[in-house]
């Protein structure tokens, strides 16, 4: 048997058939074919919206992460929780680390340590005191926390600083950690230590008032009060640009500025006579002031 | 892929595919391969691109699925495969045996080729592609199908010689 191309090619096309599948046959593969179009495109859906709610739901947990991350990063303390809690800062254990008073401060308020030091800051229990605070008008931000370095009776000594901005009136000033905790009632602001046992530094502003006038009502009640009340005079107060007055009283003292039309007010009270560096402490608000 | 489309393409291209799974396995028992190779196309619908004819992508899967088929399946059964062409013959029947032994010769020569010349025979030869939808299933290119058809002819020569002399 010999062949050419030509009469292969020939003979190889002969061998195509005709043949077809039986159309019964036919039809139930189409049927079966279907079934399986149709069931492969319901588990496709189904995976489709699984991957797709699965998405949907790790991009709402990374947003709700990302705000919580930023709502407790951000830098200054939300109006809404000195209402909830009017007390917020606290400076720690500084009794036992009395450091001087020039640290300016910056940080997160709701940060527990600050490395390198035992302070720490926890918010106090709820005081929802109604005193007719209005925090629309008045309220104090922490800005944050910085180290400085004071001296406390000559001896030269790094200390932690929070900076604090009340408004409406927009002065800054700078309390030491060691009165770490604040409160708001009505419109002054509180600062203390931690369990408000030694000393407190209270903050407020008399609009439309002079020093002059507010040292003369002090003046007077000091000495109606206490037996050993000081004269009126200008304080040591380092780069405080504003013009001021001070006296104090036995355990107490009090720090008048005259901020344009308004004078700020700041009043010291050491409840406990042992505390001596906290009086020192209060240098660094009154340096502070701008 | 949609019920609509897989019943459009099984109603047109369902005897091409029955008809090459016969020349490629050399037995009608395919109705089965039929099914799977249009179960395999809705399976894998997401990766045909669409580059090529749904045509020549069926038949590309058909190949694959009939070499696992034949490598599965030693043995054919030529009877059945004799049976597909006697429906087509009108003549006497010695001229017929005479015609489907000539036939069945050149069968089994095709499967003695080695793989690539059985496969360019049967698409080329046999089911008469074009040398672009043959290179399309294959994944040749042109050239190549043009050369090893002309060899794969060569060679089938020899079978067909070898076949003969056997029987």
């Amino acid at each position: 048997m010999s062949h050419n191309e030509d009469e292969l090619i020939k003979e190889l096309k002969e061998l195509k058939t005709n043949a077809q599948l039986d159309p019964e046959k036919k039809e139930s593969m189409k049927m079966a074919l279907q079934n399986h179009a149709k069931k492969k495109r319901s588990r496709s859906k189904a995976k489709h919206t699984f991957i797709w709610l699965s998405s949907t739901a790790a991009v709402l947990a990374c947003g709700v992460i990302l705000y919580t991350f930023i709502n407790s990063d951000q830098i200054t303390l939300p109006t809404g929780d000195n209402e909830q809690s009017e007390e917020i800062g606290n400076a720690g254990e500084d009794a036992k680390d009395p450091n001087d008073m020039e640290g300016l401060g910056v940080e997160n308020p709701d940060d527990d340590d600050i490395s390198g030091r035992e302070e720490e800051e926890t918010p106090e229990e709820d005081d929802p005191s109604g005193e007719g605070v209005n925090q629309q008008e008045f309220k104090v931000d922490r800005l944050g926390e910085e180290t400085r370095t004071i001296s406390i009776e000559g001896t030269e000594e790094e200390t932690y600083v929070y900076n604090y901005r009340m408004e409406p009136y927009g002065i800054e000033y700078q309390v030491d950690t060691y009165y770490g905790r604040y409160a708001i009632e009505e419109n002054t602001v509180r600062h203390h230590d931690k369990n408000d046992e030694f000393a407190s530094i209270r903050l407020y502003v008399e609009e439309n008032a002079t020093i002059e006038e507010l040292a003369n009502e002090f003046d007077a009640q000091y000495n109606e009060n206490f037996d050993n009340v000081g004269e009126i005079r200008e304080p040591n107060d380092g780069e405080n640009p504003y013009s001021g007055l001070t006296q104090n009283a036995g355990s107490q003292e009090y720090y008048l500025y005259q901020i344009d039309e308004n004078v700020l007010v700041i009043e010291y009270e050491q409840s406990d006579p042992e505390a001596g560096d906290g009086s020192a402490r209060l240098q660094t608000v009154i340096e502070s002031i701008r | 892929m949609d019920e609509e489309l897989i019943t459009d393409w099984f109603d047109a291209y369902a005897d091409d595919i029955y008809r090459f799974l016969v020349y490629y396995t050399s037995t009608s028992d395919v109705e089965d391969l039929v099914q799977e190779v249009f179960i395999k196309a809705i399976d894998r619908y997401d990766s045909f691109k669409g580059d090529s004819s749904p045509k020549t992508w069926l038949f590309s899967i058909a190949r694959n699925l009939a070499i696992d088929e034949a490598r599965k399946q030693k043995r054919q059964d030529w009877r059945k495969l004799i049976k597909t062409y006697e429906h087509k013959i009108d003549i006497s029947p010695e001229d017929k045996h005479l015609l489907t032994e000539k036939k069945l010769e050149l069968h089994k020569a095709i499967t003695k080729l080695k793989q690539d010349y059985r496969d360019v025979v049967i698409l080329r030869g046999i089911e008469e592609l074009s040398v672009t939808e043959t290179a399309n299933i294959l994944k040749w290119s042109d050239s190549k199908v043009r050369v090893t058809f002309h060899r794969a002819l060569k060679a089938l020569k020899l079978q067909v010689k070898e076949v003969y002399y056997e029987s």
